[in-house]
């Protein structure tokens, strides 16, 4: 509910593979300890201000202790006794993509189902009753590519807890009446997408942008009114398992205690099915969908394939985009779009890798009268990144940037914990953290403009609008525009 | 959609505080631990502002909030959204941050001033000539060329990103504005600094552009999103005195006629050092900190201009049930709100747990029976302290009709559900289990240094003292049942009740 408004999108914020260019002209930044200019002399008004520089922050990892239990999860302790919590978190290879085909969404009914439908000995209402009279919140849920379950409790609570997530995760009982209550509204939430901008041309984006491929796959009202009871649980005993599983504990725990009960409880889980290799996915591109949409704000989507997780270029690509539309209020995009021109309230770029290539996508919105501008102004700026990369200045200061943010990965245990696992989950090495800061600097201006060249040169691009009808003659300007009547029919390709 | 107010945030500091200084043992956290001493550094530095200090040692970075205790509701007649606007403008710089020559750029945005007070002049004409207009909008379009060449742009902002600033921004709601930041621990200095310049010397600059950007917010917000357009529709019906009716954005018409001149005399009635808070939460000694904010901080001037005078209209008692219908092209929703008092009256507490005892988790009443059982709706949702609590605001209750349901058979089963309450009471366990998951929110939910910061603050800035942080929990463990059932029988009625309904247009 909009009882706040902001200065500016907090989802600008919130991806680590984003933001900031900065141009400061005028500033010095002294390498050295003592009180440097912030800024230029001023004329018979204010003095400029003075800031004393600091000695550089040490900044320690903290210990993670990691333990591999019998079944072969990997378990990671990050022990906090600040605070009597107790944070665990489970991820599971797999996700969205093994929905099977005509079943789209079947894995998101499935972790519903698996939380709200009975577990162990327990009936739905009884296990309710056993998690919410000690106010734990446990829950499962799915991502493209993983599946997640944990829970949050005070540690005193956790020897009763960790029985009920084993329950929860080898013995659900799927109950139907809860299954049926689960698949009805998830298909109303699905419905729903078609409701707001933001999320229909987000799922056009998401099928555009990766035609072909269980990645671009998305839930529609029919495809999860075909799911049955017995589907959702042949699809949890076939994908859910151990292999390949890492486990998160963060806060107040006896380690060795915590890892006895975790082996007794999980320790016999036999292996799950192997994942399918994936092929890459294809763009429909270079393509424009137009979702026409009665609304004052039109919502723009642009995208290409990005990189695939652990490609070499993931680091110079970071730190090029955090330059081009990651850096919020200081990219490039911002600058000409918001700031000089008033053109949008919020407009970024995120690069978002996945086991095959992922996706780098500029989002933001505009006025209907403006449309045209805003995008000509969108392609300007990636085309001239494309072609000369950032400047040796932009590239220091994204770098001088993105080191010093570094430190806010470490505000609080659990949040430092949660980034760790997910790390280790998608196969970063062990010392990704320790050594993240050099290879951010280690970045030169010609990587990081051959990194954003070859993601931004790509013909291919999709560009997704939902907005009023009278828009499409506007939108002929950029290419072949395709009208969407619905998101959840087969996208027309270009011939 | 539940969202916990801030004062609920509070409690959550009792924990994650203490974790800094005296560290609970599971063993030692029992339902009786309320009586925490939050060690909080609480200094007023020489030109009145309170300052809030919270140590946590080892913690790489510090957060800020400056809260302002002036929100939506404080604008002037006919200027809904100025304090919002005022709030994007503090991003703008200052008279040597931002610029190549502020003694330049200041006739040009003085002229700039001019152009738009002869806009709105045109504009507020019965038969405005567009010739006129079109003339005057390239004008302005001439002096955003030239104000182009000696203006930096986003520079405040670009100084905080390169020392790591993070979450740097900004909200208005209708009580308070708030700024905050987080930065790594060793750039305390740069943020006391930056702000001092930033409050003593703030320049307004592509005001009128950034007027576009805010109602390019309001469009993509509210306009464009079923949610923000029916929230809004409540507001603005529930309340036909109070502030609170406005929206804190503003309306479209006043957005566009705002000026740069009812912006800086708002600044100078309202940022008034002696009512301002800045809460730091972080790695940081209030020892070696507190010099350095008298040096910086503590030198911003007070306006001499007298401060604004609170005089808000009181919402009269409603009299009778009102509803609005919203059409637009979604799925149908409904909010339903409520009069309720504000905090920290002990009514507004009780409420606060009958809202959880509704809608939290699925062992509370609506999910176990309207959703699971009768499968009457697929998401319902409550909260209270909707859109502010400064003033008497609003209980609301939102849900999504299952298909095949219409609106009002659900709004009178949820009926039944409230004369249960009222006639039968609520059980102890149930009390018992929405103080368990109202102390758990506050533990998760704040956890964060930059939470903490905001907690503090606007305690102090909003209701007067920081320490609700320990009080609230105490203050709802002395609730009853009985004083459950006594607030769902006076509040809850049809008679006090607004209804807004979202419905797609007939084609």
């Amino acid at each position: 509910m909009n009882c706040e408004f902001s200065i500016l999108n907090f989802s600008s914020f919130n991806s680590k593979f984003k933001i900031q260019n900065l141009k400061l002209k005028g500033i010095l930044f002294s390498a050295v300890v003592g009180w440097i200019t912030v800024f230029l002399p001023s004329i018979g008004f204010s003095k400029a201000p003075f800031v004393p520089e600091t000695a550089p922050l040490n900044i320690q990892v903290p210990a993670f202790d990691v333990k591999t239990l019998t079944c072969g999860i990997k378990v990671i302790f990050l022990k906090s006794d600040e605070m009597p919590l107790v944070s665990i978190n489970l991820m599971i290879p797999g996700g969205s993509i093994l929905d099977p085909e005509g079943q789209e969404g079947l894995g998101s009914l499935m972790t519903s189902c698996l939380r709200n439908g009975g577990a162990g000995d327990l009936s739905p209402e009884a296990f309710d009753a056993a998690l919410e009279n000690k106010a734990v919140d446990m829950s499962a849920s799915v991502d493209k590519e993983s599946f997640s379950a944990g829970f949050k409790c005070l540690s005193r609570d956790l020897p009763e807890v960790l029985p009920l997530f084993a329950d929860m995760l080898r013995r659900p009982q799927f109950n139907i009446k809860r299954f049926e209550t689960d698949k009805a509204d998830s298909i109303d939430e699905v419905s729903r997408l078609e409701d707001t901008p933001d999320a229909l041309t987000r799922v056009l984006f998401s099928k555009a942008l990766l035609d072909q491929s269980p990645y671009g796959h998305s839930a529609s009202p029919k495809s999860l009114s075909l799911v049955k009871q017995g589907d959702v649980l042949k699809f949890y005993q076939a994908h859910l398992g151990p292999a390949g599983s890492v486990l998160e504990v963060t806060g107040n725990v006896d380690e060795e205690k915590v890892l006895a009960q975790l082996e007794s409880l999980f320790g016999d889980w036999t292996a799950q099915e192997k994942l399918p290799d994936y092929a890459e996915a294809k763009s429909l591109g270079p393509v424009i969908y137009f979702y026409p949409k009665q609304v004052s704000q039109v919502f723009i989507r642009f995208g290409v394939l990005g990189l695939k997780r652990h490609d070499p270029q993931d680091i110079p690509l970071s730190v090029a985009n955090y330059i081009l539309g990651g850096s919020g209020f200081t990219s490039r995009l911002m600058h000409q779009i918001r700031s000089d021109r008033g053109l949008a309230y919020f407009v970024d770029s995120v690069t978002v890798p996945f086991n095959i290539r992922g996706i780098f996508e500029v989002i933001g919105g505009t006025r209907p009268d403006s449309v045209k501008e805003y995008l000509t102004v969108m392609f300007q700026v990636l085309n001239d990144f494309a072609k000369t990369g950032p400047t040796e200045s932009e590239l220091q200061q994204a770098q001088k940037s993105m080191v010093e943010e570094f430190a806010y990965n470490f505000e609080s245990p659990f949040a430092l914990a949660d980034y760790h696992t997910s790390l280790t989950f998608n196969g970063y090495p062990d010392d990704y953290l320790q050594t993240y800061r050099d290879k951010v600097k280690a970045v030169t201006q010609v990587q990081a403009a051959s990194a954003a060249s070859a993601i931004l040169s790509q013909k291919d691009w999709v560009l997704i609008v939902a907005g009023p009808e009278e828009l499409e003659k506007d939108l002929e300007a950029f290419g072949t525009v395709h009208k969407v009547t619905s998101i959840f029919d087969p996208l027309v390709s270009n011939p | 959609m539940r969202l916990f107010c801030k004062r609920f945030c509070v409690f959550a500091l009792i924990f994650t505080a203490l974790a800094a200084f005296s560290p609970l043992s599971a063993q030692e956290t029992t339902d009786a631990d309320s009586n925490f001493n939050l060690p909080v550094v609480e200094k007023v530095l020489q030109n009145g502002l309170t300052v809030l200090i919270l140590e946590r040692p080892g913690v790489p970075v510090v957060s800020f909030s400056l809260m302002q205790p002036v929100g939506a509701q404080d604008a002037p007649k006919g200027k809904t959204g100025l304090p919002h606007m005022l709030e994007h403008m503090m991003f703008k710089g200052t008279e040597t941050i931002g610029t190549l020559s502020y003694a330049k750029e200041k006739p040009i945005l003085d002229e700039m001033d001019k152009v738009a007070q002869e806009t709105n002049d045109e504009n507020e004409k019965l038969q405005p000539s567009t010739e006129r207009l079109k003339a005057l909008a390239d004008q302005m379009e001439k002096l955003e060329q030239e104000h182009h060449q000696v203006v930096v742009k986003d520079e405040l902002s670009a100084i905080y990103t390169q020392n790591g600033g993070q979450s740097l921004n900004a909200w208005t709601s209708q009580d308070a504005t708030n700024y905050t930041i987080t930065l790594p621990a060793n750039k305390f200095n740069l943020y006391a600094t930056i702000e001092q310049d930033r409050l003593s010397h703030p320049v307004f600059r592509e005001f009128y552009s950034e007027r576009n950007v805010v109602a390019q917010e309001r469009r993509w917000r509210t306009e464009s999103n079923p949610e923000g357009k029916l929230s809004e529709a409540l507001e603005s019906t529930a309340f036909s005195a109070s502030p609170y009716k406005d929206p804190a954005i503003g309306w479209m018409s006043d957005i566009m006629k705002l000026m740069r001149l009812d912006a800086e005399a708002f600044y100078h009635q309202t940022y008034r050092p002696d009512q301002g808070v800045l809460a730091i939460v972080g790695g940081v000694q209030a020892k070696d900190i507190i010099p350095i904010l008298e040096k910086t901080l503590g030198q911003v001037p007070n306006p001499t201009v007298p401060p604004l005078k609170k005089n808000w209209t009181k919402e009269p008692p409603q009299e009778g049930q009102k509803t609005v219908h919203v059409y637009f092209d979604a799925d149908p929703m409904v909010m339903m709100g409520w009069h309720m008092p504000n905090f920290p009256h002990a009514d507004g507490l009780a409420l606060d747990v009958l809202s959880d005892i509704l809608t939290t988790g699925n062992t509370s009443r609506l999910m176990q029976h309207l959703l699971f059982g009768k499968k009457l709706v697929t998401s319902i949702s409550t909260e209270t302290g909707f859109p502010g609590d400064r003033s008497p605001n609003l209980f609301v209750l939102s849900f999504n009709p299952a298909p095949g349901h219409s609106a009002d058979s659900i709004v009178s089963a949820i009926d039944a559900e409230i004369a249960d309450i009222q006639n039968n009471g609520v059980t102890q366990a149930e009390l018992d289990r929405a103080r368990r998951n109202i102390e758990s929110a506050f533990l998760w939910g704040k956890i964060s240094t930059s939470d903490l910061a905001q907690d503090l603050a606007y305690n102090q800035a909003v209701h007067g003292d920081w320490r609700y942080v320990t009080r609230y929990m105490d203050m709802v463990r002395a609730l009853t049942p009985d004083d459950i059932k006594k607030v769902a029988a006076e509040y809850l009625t049809s008679e006090n009740r607004t209804i807004a309904y979202l419905e797609r247009p007939a084609k």
